[in-house]
């Protein structure tokens, strides 16, 4: 049957045919935000999102016809068109006093299957909406319903974007609503599915299973570390997904060529985050402060505790938060680490406490006699003796600094080992 | 497996206020399946102990500090604590919450909850030091502003310890006055005047105590994954950009807003007001509560 091959040819061309995995970047924006930098620059953004290696972009129809040339071309990749919008964010992220209460919500089509199929789309991109009211639902369901019928006459692939959003959505029940969702999506005739991950690999897993279609993993806000994007396109490829649909993570990236270049690695090579990023564990370096970044919350000591101990308190951290407060000014705030200075190895007159072969510090409890000279041979503080009388010192973790992976304003950093300017993490 | 072994500290301190006698027990462990953390255990002793069509400001009205299994752990936000009591403001259940460094250090020192019973003739400041409580008079702080107190008490205790204090406005009663902690203000429902009703003017609190979670790898992984879930979270971006006022704008826009005594749900000139407004005009930096993400 002619129209089966269409949507086989075209999904064809979205999935790598040797692994049957895609890379995605969803650049459908402009819908939803004021023009933000990802969206004003998104046609030099997306040259490089096409120089990363993605299999397919997601825009909206007004930009597929403004930026067509970049789907040009036998390696170009696949054109995905949002082809339905909503009237949620009348006039952008701003102007919240525009915005509509729920129960106006409408959603309409704004592109239909046969002119998307004109201007060389791969598939449509579409909303499936679950949690608002009856209405609003049963609008979805035929909505997508008829958007499967066209997309059938023509052989065009159907991507639906399940969403629960809305008064009947929890916390306790998202999970089992986005499970539904999707399996009610493939019912409506979806191809191929944009979902947000569960956050757990069982229930995704679950999600997959049930679907029984390719299932593509979506990011959500633009966090601050690339790695968060990575482990969830990790944990979702583990539970049988198909790929990713990554938005802002890549759009608002530093260099968003590297960004679709490292989840490829991951998608298509089998590579594992820390293989891709280097691993957070066992560097050598030391830690150093980045006191304006610093919001005092002190995750890092509660980091450098529960590492070190399975209990949690607030005394035993082997850095600390210190804190500087001035009259009718917002409290300062400032970690204090180990530099690896060395001193306290000078102070130790037994030879217990060295810098040992990995970069860190490291205590021979044979030859430690407790005499507590470590303790004021810290300049900082940062020594202290436990109650056997043994020191408590940092020792990075053993080279994986808990402070550093927990602090998300990035107060702290690894350095550079001193004498080494080339191994910047 | 007890309690201690997940999460709870297994120990409620109550605290009379009119005899000045202290004490401390366990928690039922039968009651605590049923409860839902520390705003489901300060709901039960709330409920257990207070007299039917008590005055708010009466000293049979308990007055409850809670954390919960969390606090003090890793996971997002583990530091806040709330306070749970009768409301003069609206005569019925009352919890209020708040961040700051309070709630982690209340848990440290041992405690899930800290019950206040009746009244005291004069004021007073309750201090304690792990298991060690005691009072001191509170006539020199008497009347001072939140931030002169909490300044106070910690040039008199140490920096180390961590102070809930009420404010002139809660000592006179108001119904809207709440606790603070710093900067950071239990603001719900007039609790700050229920305790100026028992004039306690504060505790003042140290903890070295530790909290210990029944699976340590199972807990890091999930809390691993909650903050990963904040980081990349739309709702949480707009918190750390614009603050809690950030959905003014919308709660305007529904037309609940309550504007002069809620005569009307809209405010005109609450544009003025937004969570955007304010971080554009008056932030100058942002300063996070105890092992929160979110600032």
């Amino acid at each position: 049957m002619p129209i089966v091959a269409g949507k086989t040819v075209r999904l064809n061309r979205l999935f790598n045919p040797k692994d049957g995995r895609a890379v995605c970047v969803a650049a459908d924006h402009g819908w939803m935000s004021d023009p933000t930098p990802n969206v004003i620059e998104l046609k030099r953004i997306l040259r490089e999102v096409v120089s990363g290696g993605a299999d397919g972009i997601l825009v909206s129809f007004g930009t597929a016809l403004r930026m067509g040339s970049l789907f040009e071309g036998k390696n170009a990749p696949a054109l995905l068109i949002r082809a339905d919008w909503m009237n949620l964010p009348r006039l952008g992220g701003s102007n919240v006093s525009n915005v509509l209460p729920a129960v106006n919500f409408k959603k309409k089509a704004t592109s239909c299957a046969k002119d998307a199929l004109l201007v060389g789309a791969s598939a449509i991109t579409i909303y499936y909406f679950i949690g608002y009211s009856d209405e609003f639902e049963a609008i979805n369901i035929e909505q997508a319903a008829d958007f499967a019928k066209e997309c059938r006459k023509i052989g065009l692939p159907l991507i639906i974007e399940p969403m629960a959003v809305g008064a009947g959505v929890t916390g306790v029940n998202v999970t089992e609503i986005l499970i539904a969702s999707a399996r009610i999506a493939v019912e409506i005739g979806a191809d191929a599915l944009k979902i947000p991950y569960t956050n757990d690999v069982r229930s995704f897993k679950k999600l997959v299973d049930e679907a029984g279609v390719p299932v593509l993993v979506l990011g959500g806000a633009k966090s601050d570390d690339p790695r968060d994007a990575l482990e969830l396109a990790d944990e979702a490829l583990r539970a049988g997904a198909r790929g990713t649909v990554f938005g802002r993570n890549v759009t608002k990236a530093k260099d968003p060529r590297k960004m679709v270049a490292d989840v490829c690695a991951l998608v298509h090579h089998g590579r594992s985050v820390d293989e891709v990023l280097g691993a957070r564990v066992k560097q050598r370096g030391r830690l150093r402060p980045i006191a304006a970044n610093c919001t005092g919350c002190q995750l890092c000591e509660i980091a450098c505790v529960h590492y070190h101990s399975s209990a949690f308190d607030q005394d035993s951290h082997r850095l600390r938060i210190e804190y500087k407060f001035r009259p009718d000014e917002p409290r300062l705030s400032k970690p204090i680490v180990c530099p690896l200075c060395e001193k306290c190895v000078e102070a130790c007159n037994e030879g217990a406490l060295t810098i040992g072969p990995e970069g860190y510090l490291v205590l021979d409890r044979g030859r430690c006699t407790s005499c507590g000279d470590c303790v004021p041979g810290c300049p900082l503080g940062l020594i202290s003796l436990d109650s056997n009388a043994m020191p408590v010192f940092c020792d990075l973790c053993e080279g994986s600094p808990q402070c550093v992976a927990w602090c998300k304003p990035h107060a702290i950093v690894l350095a550079p080992p001193k004498g080494d300017r080339k191994n910047v993490s | 497996m007890s309690l201690k072994d997940r999460g709870y500290e297994d120990k409620v301190l109550r605290v009379n206020l009119t005899t000045k006698r202290c004490s401390t027990e366990n928690l039922d462990p039968d009651v605590m399946r049923l409860l839902l953390g520390g705003k489901g255990l300060g709901a039960y002793y709330l409920y257990k102990e207070s007299k039917p069509l008590a005055d708010p400001f009466s000293p049979e009205n308990p007055f409850v500090f809670v954390v919960g299994p969390l606090t003090g752990t890793s996971a997002p936000t583990a530091g806040r604590f709330g306070v749970v009591t009768k409301s003069p403001a609206t005569k019925t259940f009352l919890d209020s919450y708040c961040g700051g460094f309070f709630g982690q250090t209340m848990k440290f020192a041992g405690y899930d909850a800290i019950v206040i019973e009746g009244a005291s003739a004069e004021p007073v400041v309750l201090v304690v030091d792990n298991e060690s409580v005691r009072f001191e008079g509170a006539a020199d702080i008497w009347g001072c502003t939140t931030a002169e107190s909490t300044k106070r008490l910690k040039g008199k205790f140490g920096a180390d310890f961590q102070t809930v204090v009420i404010g002139p406005a809660a000592e006179r009663l108001s119904p809207i006055s709440g606790i603070f902690n710093d900067e950071r203000t239990a603001g719900r429902g007039g609790a700050g005047a229920v305790l100026g009703s028992k004039r306690l003017k504060g505790i003042a609190l140290r903890g070295t105590g530790t909290v210990q979670v029944h699976n340590p790898a199972g807990f890091d992984e999930a809390a691993w994954i909650a903050y990963r879930m904040l980081r990349m979270s739309n709702q949480i971006k707009r918190m750390n950009d614009h603050g809690t006022a950030n959905i003014l704008g919308l709660v305007n826009a529904a037309g609940a807003l309550p504007t002069r005594n809620y005569q009307e749900g809209q405010f005109e000139r609450s544009n003025e007001m937004t969570g955007e407004a304010w971080s554009k005009e008056y932030w100058t930096r942002s300063i996070g509560c105890y092992g929160c993400p979110i600032y």
